[in-house]
């Protein structure tokens, strides 16, 4: 059985398995899109596997739709706001629905 | 593999010049990119758009492409007059297609955003969506798990293999929350990592309880009398059946807190919340209309009041 944690990475593992250069993702949390969860210093930063993600995501939107990377940051937390919206939608029209009969 | 009309694909004129096809792709990018699109086969749709683009934005290989096509037309044209029809080319097309993948078939891989394949590179993550129920969050719960993992064989060709594995889902996750399986992603060229595994938790809805951060909220039918009488109603939870106490005069939308029954959570238990819902009988029979009746003559209640006040 694989076990499974929810593991840290440090600054220098993010820039390697997203192969983005550290500037970059340095841009990225200068700009809060992707925040350490712990350590004041890059060499004591650790990200969350969410930050893997979210970097994948803007080398991708760079990358495929031709987005400048200085526009990286606006995107990116529209598009998180765009996803949280929908999620909460869904919850409360779930709890709407229970409360509502069409008859 | 089939001949694949780039410029159908872009919807572009074979003649088209080079900020036109970039326009084209730009505006197909932006409606079917997995990160940005919600409409179904979206991936599918820009990996097809990506790899004409990527074929077509190229002067070099547009040229290659546009001999290839043109030498397709000139033989089916060619086969058309021979026998008539063009069934008598589709032999020559697999050829075509054997060798316009080996023309190709590298460059696109290194080009699509959702393929690596430089040298000595760590392999590909895998991201999966991971169904869970909220009882598996209670505590930690081992889940199988199969996903297709795409590689490149000898030849270069995209293949995908089926892997099916056993993980741990630690208890507490929460919904859209990703957790890493080290090194089960695709395999690394040239020594170098595998990939990892991402799993992104998805919470199933359930059919009594709605989440609302660690915390679960159940609604619970009353009937009138229940409401204004007060009861003792027995609800489930995701651990067993409680008892809860219904105070007299409740009013429909009401909350109960009903302490430390939510979810599981690193810092601290989450609560349930009831909310109630009086609920009429869908019939009343002529016992049950006198009994109304008596209560509408006897009873000075104005469930409108806020109306008057406002107008």
């Amino acid at each position: 059985m694989n076990s499974v944690t929810r593991v840290h990475v440090s600054f220098a593992e993010l820039c390697q398995c997203v192969s983005v250069s550290e500037d970059r993702v340095l841009s990225l949390i200068v700009e809060g899109i992707v925040t350490p969860t712990v350590g004041e210093f890059p060499d004591e930063w650790e990200f969350d596997s969410g930050c893997v993600t979210l970097v994948h995501k803007a080398a991708r939107l760079h990358r495929d739709l031709t987005v400048e990377w200085t526009d990286i940051p606006l995107i990116l937390s529209l598009l998180d706001e765009v996803e949280q919206l929908r999620s909460e939608n869904a919850h409360l029209r779930q709890r709407l629905n229970r409360f509502i009969h069409d008859n | 593999m089939e001949f694949k009309d780039y410029y159908a694909t872009l919807g572009v004129e074979p003649e088209a010049d080079d900020k036109t096809v970039k326009t084209a792709y730009r505006k197909l990018a932006r409606q079917y990119h997995p990160d940005v699109s919600s409409l179904p086969g979206a991936e599918d749709k820009f990996k097809e758009v990506a790899e004409a683009y990527e074929v077509l934005h190229d002067k070099s290989k547009r040229a290659e492409y546009d001999q290839l096509r043109q030498a397709r037309q000139q033989r089916q044209h060619f086969a058309g007059k021979q026998h008539g029809n063009s069934s008598g080319s589709a032999e020559n097309n697999q050829d075509f297609a054997d060798f316009f993948e080996s023309m190709f078939g590298n460059a696109r891989a290194r080009h699509s955003g959702f393929d690596d394949n430089h040298f000595a590179q760590k392999g590909r993550d895998v991201e999966i969506e991971m169904p869970v129920f909220l009882e598996e969050t209670l505590e930690d719960t081992t889940k199988p798990v199969e996903f297709l993992l795409p590689y490149r064989d000898e030849h270069g060709r995209l293949q995908e293999l089926k892997k099916s594995l056993k993980v741990k889902i630690p208890a507490g996750v929460s919904d859209g929350e990703r957790i890493r399986v080290k090194g089960q992603g695709a395999p690394g060229t040239g020594n170098a990592a595998n990939g990892d595994l991402y799993l992104h938790i998805r919470l199933v809805p359930h059919p009594l309880f709605d989440v609302e951060g660690h915390n679960l909220i159940i609604t619970v039918p009353l009937a009138p009398w229940e409401a204004a009488l007060g009861t003792k109603v027995t609800i489930p939870t995701l651990k067993g059946k409680i008892q809860l106490t219904i105070r007299p005069n409740s009013q429909s939308g009401q909350r109960l807190r009903i302490k430390g029954k939510g979810l599981v959570r690193k810092q601290h238990q989450g609560d349930l919340f009831a909310i109630l819902k009086v609920v009429m009988p869908e019939h009343a029979d002529e016992a049950a209309r006198k009994l109304w009746t008596q209560l509408a003559d006897s009873v000075k209640f104005d469930p409108r009041a806020d109306w008057s006040q406002a107008s």
